[in-house]
């Protein structure tokens, strides 16, 4: 539970306390009118009186009584409703449609107006507010819940258990209560809060029952008077169920949050916008640290929590060579070209990293990577890479730092799509106007926009069909030849890197592998991949 | 809104004609509960006018029972006061208010542009506010700022509406007299000025307005924080700050907006809970909108006026469905360039 769960439940606790306790010590009851007219707080009269002569204090607590029980009530059969008519519609089709379409006609009028309609209609009783309530409000959580069971139901062990001829309620009871039981917890704080909220309304508006003292009530008959607002009476008559209410709600509300996944490896957004800085004289020192390396990288680990994912490892990448990074999915691969670029949050990381002489992690300054102007990095996915709302255009511009004017820009951007082969009428799409190759091209010509040194490349064309994978491979190996940049390529395909790379370095389970494991690893596996990309070849280019 | 019981809705998922299917069945329902709720169930005026209710407090004079029995026409058959009851619709006849004597649709033309003046105002502020706080707030979550704003802003959402008004009325009004107690201008303003008048009426706006803004804009906030949240981990956020263009362009121009579309459509359907949330806040400060004057009808039991009310809310929530369904198409360049397509 967090801190401000548990302040709600506390707060909740104090109520239902009043609610029961409350009403053993009130000396009068709520309506008998056996007091003096507006009386202030006083031994008699805890809580003062009303314009009747009504004891506020007894009225206050058989109020909580209320409005708990109409809270609870309505909780209780919404609840149940929505977790009901959500596993029927989930679990039979012919139910769904009809289940559905009734949903969905309840959800489009706004649940206050609904209940307007119903209550304002039906003359106010407390059980006819309670039916009103539990009947009308559960179509929110119950397409919630049906939605979950949907999936549920094709997920393995369901089907297994289907197979074996389990018993439907033992397969409810079993396998999907587990998963939609946080869904009915929220549902039935949620149900409670709002209930409370709308009890309180209705009452404030006139409707309910006269005869049942509530908070709502309590504060409808001081409105009611236009009188109150003008002598000191409203600080006993309003301040205590104003009080009650929002205490009662806020409780609520607080305790109904729902858990929301925290995001340990992304760095925080808070980062200064990339500057054209002049040449940095390098001090002795750092020139011998390091050195003529493109990539220099010093005892570098990542913990996330108590989880290590990439332990102490070092190494250079020679300047201007194109080196591969590789290793099986799930060694840390993608983690330490994420730690290279500073993708990850600061405090995960120790040790030290450079990437063309900048300090990565902990730099300030001019010694800190100017991100795509000192190096550039390219994602795995081209598609998602893109913001689907702008045009590729846009998305140029914004990183083109070395430019100034739009023209300038749109013709530099222009030239460059030229030299990925693309034209310049790609600059006026939007991302899902081109297809998956296309955009390949264009997240390698964005890379190449303000000629970094450093390119790193995670699994560039892993999203890609087979031939167009080939295709912006070589181009982005071209490129990177050409502009004499360094490459490291992070793949899981060693054929791949054998292919293209002049240097290859192997990680295993976040380790670094020793050269002479990794060439005694690359021997093992150097025919098969060799054999692998001979078919993958052939069938490239012969087909 | 204070009283969601659900959480958002998914009406892109569904196609175009299902959807008005919905919107009909909708109508269809609220316009039998207009017509069966007040005959079948105990409370109305079939037992006003055979004998009152159980508790029999609510006094009917001669005048109302004469009234309510030639609107119901309690005498005919069912069937009749059915089809007397859809004719009417048709030609916007709701009959004659028991209270004002006056023909419903009158009553209820002379209120609505006030209610209209204070939702409209509503919303564009808790729209605005609402997305600027929210974005606000994601783009410093996780941390201290984001938690407290999002705990104040869940609490804020709780709290009924009528109840965030009231404590303004006591506090700003009752207490440091900074704005009027209630009515939407003052009662024979004399002035030459129609300065003076529009400052008149907004000093009676601000409160109300406030208070519809307040409810709303925690709703709001907590759409597009959680959006926001949500959009910030997509790989493309990441990828535009991997192009170290700042996070103020990340956040203005790539959250922002892809947080804010999906929200387009949540927002335009939330002005009709607005329009029933002013039932509350009219009534608070004696606002003289459809909200109050539908407070005032229940009390009343003017079931005239409650019938035109409901219908008239019931159409303008549906309304603005149908408009949130159009221009979301037209809005997200993904769904707009597929119909262009198809066009051709």
């Amino acid at each position: 539970m967090k801190r401000s769960q548990k302040i709600g439940f506390f707060i909740l606790v104090i109520f239902v306390f009043i609610a029961i306790f409350g009403p053993m010590i009130a000396t009068h009851t709520p309506f008998a009118i056996d007091g003096e007219s507006m009386a202030a707080p006083s031994e008699v009269n805890w809580f003062g009186t009303n314009k009747l002569g009504q004891d506020l204090f007894s009225q206050f607590v058989y109020g909580a009584r209320t409005t708990l029980l109409i809270g609870l009530a309505v909780a209780l059969i919404s609840t149940t409703l929505s977790a009901i008519l959500g596993l029927l519609a989930g679990y039979s089709s012919k139910l769904d449609t009809l289940l559905n379409s009734i949903a969905n006609m309840l959800m489009v009028l706004p649940s206050l107006l609904l209940i307007l309609i119903v209550a304002s209609f039906s003359g106010g009783g407390t059980w006819q507010l309670i039916w009103t309530l539990g009947l009308l409000t559960w179509p929110g959580y119950m397409r919630l819940i049906r939605a979950s069971v949907l999936s549920l139901k094709e997920r393995e062990f369901v089907k297994a258990a289907q197979l074996y001829q389990g018993n439907t309620f033992y397969i409810i009871r079993k396998h999907l209560l587990p998963f939609i039981w946080p869904l009915i917890k929220t549902k039935f704080i949620i149900s409670f809060q709002a209930a409370v909220a709308m009890e309180a309304s209705l009452s404030f508006l006139g409707i309910g029952d006269p005869n049942v003292p509530s908070w709502g009530k309590m504060l409808q008959d001081v409105f009611s008077q236009s009188s109150t607002l003008l002598t000191d009476s409203w600080k006993w008559t309003v301040v205590p169920p104003t009080l009650a209410i929002l205490f009662v709600t806020t409780a609520l509300a607080l305790l109904g949050e729902s858990k929301q996944d925290g995001t340990i490896t992304t760095a925080s957004l808070r980062r200064k916008k990339s500057k054209v800085l002049p040449p940095v004289v390098c001090t002795a020192g750092e020139v011998a640290s390091s050195g003529m390396s493109a990539i220099s990288v010093k005892n570098l680990s990542v913990v996330y929590g108590d989880r290590t994912i990439i332990h102490p490892l070092s190494f250079e990448v020679t300047s201007g060579n194109v080196t591969a990074l590789i290793g099986e999915s799930g060694s840390g691969k993608t983690t330490m070209a994420r730690t290279l670029y500073g993708l990850l949050p600061e405090e995960t990381v120790t040790g030290e990293a450079y990437v063309a002489g900048k300090r990565i992690y902990r730099g300030e300054g001019q010694v800190t990577l100017q991100r795509w102007l000192d190096a550039a990095y390219i994602f795995q996915d081209p598609r998602s890479s893109f913001d689907p709302l702008l045009k590729i255009g846009k998305q140029f511009y914004e990183a083109m730092l070395l430019y100034h004017t739009p023209i300038e820009k749109r013709e530099a951007a222009a030239q460059i799509l030229r030299e990925v082969q693309l034209d310049e009428a790609v600059l006026d799409c939007y991302p899902h106007e081109l297809s998956g190759g296309m955009l390949g091209r264009a997240l390698l010509a964005l890379a190449l926009v303000n000629k970094p040194s450093v390119l790193i490349a995670d699994e560039p064309t892993s999203a890609l069909d087979p031939i167009v994978k080939r295709e912006v491979l070589d181009l982005l190996i071209k490129k990177v030849r050409e502009h004499h940049m360094t490459l490291l390529l992070i793949t899981h395909d060693l054929s791949m890197a054998l292919h293209v790379a002049d240097e290859i370095l192997l990680l295993q389970d976040g380790h670094l592998v020793a050269e002479k494991d990794k060439q005694r690893y690359l021997q093992r596996y150097k025919p098969l991949s060799i054999r692998q990309l001979g078919y993958q070849a052939e069938k490239t280019w012969e087909g | 809104m204070v009283f969601h019981f659900g959480i958002t809705r998914c009406s892109l998922s569904m196609s175009k004609s299902k959807q008005i299917y919905t919107y009909v069945g909708v109508l269809v329902f609220v316009l039998l509960l207009n017509f069966w709720l007040p005959r079948l169930l105990p409370g109305g005026p079939a037992d006003f006018l055979t004998g009152g209710t159980e508790d029999g407090a609510i006094f009917v004079s001669e005048a109302q029972k004469e009234a309510m029995l030639t609107y119901y026409n309690l005498n005919d058959s069912l069937w009749v006061q059915f089809l007397t009851y859809v004719k009417g619709i048709f030609t916007l006849d709701f009959g004659l208010s028991i209270n004002y004597k006056t023909p419903v649709f009158d009553v209820i033309l002379v209120r609505l542009p006030w209610t209209l003046l204070i939702v409209g105002a509503a919303t564009v502020l808790s729209t605005i506010i609402g997305i600027l706080i929210g974005l606000f707030s994601a783009w410093r979550y996780p941390g201290k700022t984001d938690r407290s704003l999002f705990l104040t802003m869940l609490g804020l959402s709780a709290i009924p509406e009528f109840l965030i008004g009231m404590i303004l009325l006591i506090l700003l009004a009752s207490n440091l007299q900074w704005f009027p107690l209630g009515g939407a201008e003052t009662a024979f303003l004399r002035s030459d000025y129609w300065l003076d008048h529009v400052l008149d009426v907004g000093k009676h706006l601000v409160l109300p307005v406030v208070t519809l803004t307040i409810g709303n804009l925690a709703s709001i906030y907590l759409l597009m924080r959680n959006e926001s949240i949500r959009v910030r981990n997509e790989p493309f956020i990441e990828f535009a700050a991997a192009k170290g263009i700042g996070e103020r362009a990340v956040v203005r121009g790539h959250v922002a907006r892809n947080a804010a579309l999906p929200l387009v459509t949540i927002i335009v359907i939330r002005i009709g809970g607005l329009l029933a949330g002013s039932v509350l806040v009219e009534t608070v400060f004696s606002y003289p909108g459809i909200g109050k004057l539908l407070q005032e009808a229940i009390l009343a039991r003017d079931y005239p006026l409650l019938h035109g009310l409901f219908l008239l809310l019931t159409v303008f929530v549906l309304l603005l469905n149908m408009i949130a369904d159009i221009i979301y198409p037209w809005l997200d360049p993904r769904i707009r360039v597929a119909k262009r397509g198809d066009g051709q």
